[in-house]
């Protein structure tokens, strides 16, 4: 008898307390849901304009529950395929995409040059060959416009240092770069192979304050050591660890900062590298 | 502007309800409208856009409220056109789309997420 009573007491009154609460709260989750999704977008203009276009769709939600399904439906369909949308296109801006799969990059080693009068990035490479055969290696790299000379024309020198003889080297858009190398012999799958380029931004071009490497796959390490001219110290400078958004100041405290040492160097080292994401080092300098 | 790689079922509903003559179109109606849910909507939104078939403004500040701005969508004359042509290509097979004039007969649940998913035409 007493169970029943308890039972009804429950069912009766403790429930509809319960449903009335979370009807409540409902609107303040759905509120919170969507705005961690639109975090969750990383780049900052994706995150503010989303924020403030479902804050907005939200509120034309009628009911408080159906407000949460609302929100339900952004932060587990939309956003996810969101951000797959979003690092795909970066990755086809990039010509990531368009780059053959018969290799990947095991380990890089990059030493980017600020102290000499053209900045030059000397990279070490050790691939890993997937395919049944290859002999030449296609590369690319992105020279993006500094904010204050948007317009000019960019261009790149690419030598090699050891491991390949330089082919052909083609703009495949106003500021991406396509490099194709010929390897010394037919390598076979399975095969590891060592090679060192130089890459240079010559006549004094303008270049964005930083240097980030993008695997096209899973990459074992990555070490990034920059070296700053004497007259020219940063003022800043931090790491960029598996970061998926644009490279501006406006995220400098998502960054980990990175202290000179006494040569004007930074060293950062990088292991476990995903696909898609950047890994790198970014400086600011004094005006 | 870029043609689309993949057009699902989904991708034609929106492009349907972005045909319709109402210069308000924000994500939640497109996605009534089209009966699909919210969630499948808003990144196809963001496809189009990147293809340069759609183009979306922030709506006008002065609609009386303080608050967050609604994100309005609209086909740019080149995405009316091939969204047209599309419809008018694919719908025309199972007679779901005559003349650039949407289908009156669609459900239009009260909110797109509660929809259920229809199969791809």
């Amino acid at each position: 008898m007493n169970g029943v009573l308890v039972g009804f007491v429950l069912v009766s009154v403790l429930l509809p307390i319960v449903v009335g609460e979370a009807r409540d709260v409902a609107p303040w989750i759905a509120e919170r849901l969507v705005l961690w999704g639109a975090r969750r977008l990383r780049s900052k203009d994706m995150v503010d304009r989303y924020s403030e276009e479902w804050l907005a769709d939200l509120e034309q939600v009628p009911g408080k529950v159906v407000q949460l399904f609302f929100a339900c439906g952004v932060f587990f369909m939309a956003v996810p395929r969101l951000r797959w949308q979003f690092r795909r296109s970066e990755a086809r801006r990039l010509g990531i995409l368009t780059l053959a799969k018969e290799w990947y990059s095991d380990e890089v080693n990059a030493v980017v040059r600020l102290d000499v009068p053209e900045p030059e990035a000397l990279e070490t490479r050790t691939i890993v060959v997937t395919a049944d055969k290859l002999d030449q290696i296609v590369s690319t790299t992105t020279i993006p416009p500094h904010p204050a000379n948007q317009t000019s024309q960019r261009h790149i020198e690419v030598q090699s240092l050891f491991g390949v003889s330089p082919a052909v080297l083609e703009r495949t858009s106003a500021s991406c770069f396509r490099f194709v190398m010929k390897l010394p012999r037919v390598l076979r799958r399975g095969d590891r192979h060592t090679y060192g380029t130089v890459t240079r931004i010559p006549n004094g071009q303008w270049m964005q304050p930083h240097y980030c490497f993008v695997p096209r796959h899973r990459q074992e390490r990555l070490t990034v050591r920059v070296r700053f001219h004497p007259d020219r110290q940063p003022l800043h400078v931090w790491k960029l660890t598996a970061w998926e958004g644009d490279v501006t100041d406006d995220h400098v405290h998502a960054w980990e900062p990175l202290i000179l040492d006494a040569s004007g160097e930074v060293y950062a080292d990088f292991h476990d590298l995903l696909p898609g994401c950047r890994y790198g080092v970014r400086w600011q300098l004094d005006g | 502007m870029e043609s689309l790689p993949r057009v699902s079922g989904a991708v034609l509903d929106v492009l349907e309800a972005l045909l319709r003559p109402d210069d308000e179109l924000y994500g939640l109606k497109i996605a009534r409208n089209a009966g699909r849910k919210t969630g499948s909507v808003y990144p196809i939104l963001a496809r189009l856009e990147e293809a340069g078939w759609v183009t979306s403004t922030w709506e006008r500040e002065d609609r009386g409220t303080r608050g967050p701005r609604r994100r309005l969508y609209q086909l740019n004359p080149e995405g009316l056109s091939a969204a047209r042509t599309l419809l008018a290509q694919r719908r025309n097979a199972t007679g779901q789309y005559v003349g650039g004039q949407s289908r009156t007969s669609r459900p239009s649940p009260t909110l797109g997420f509660l929809s259920s998913r229809r199969a791809a035409q």
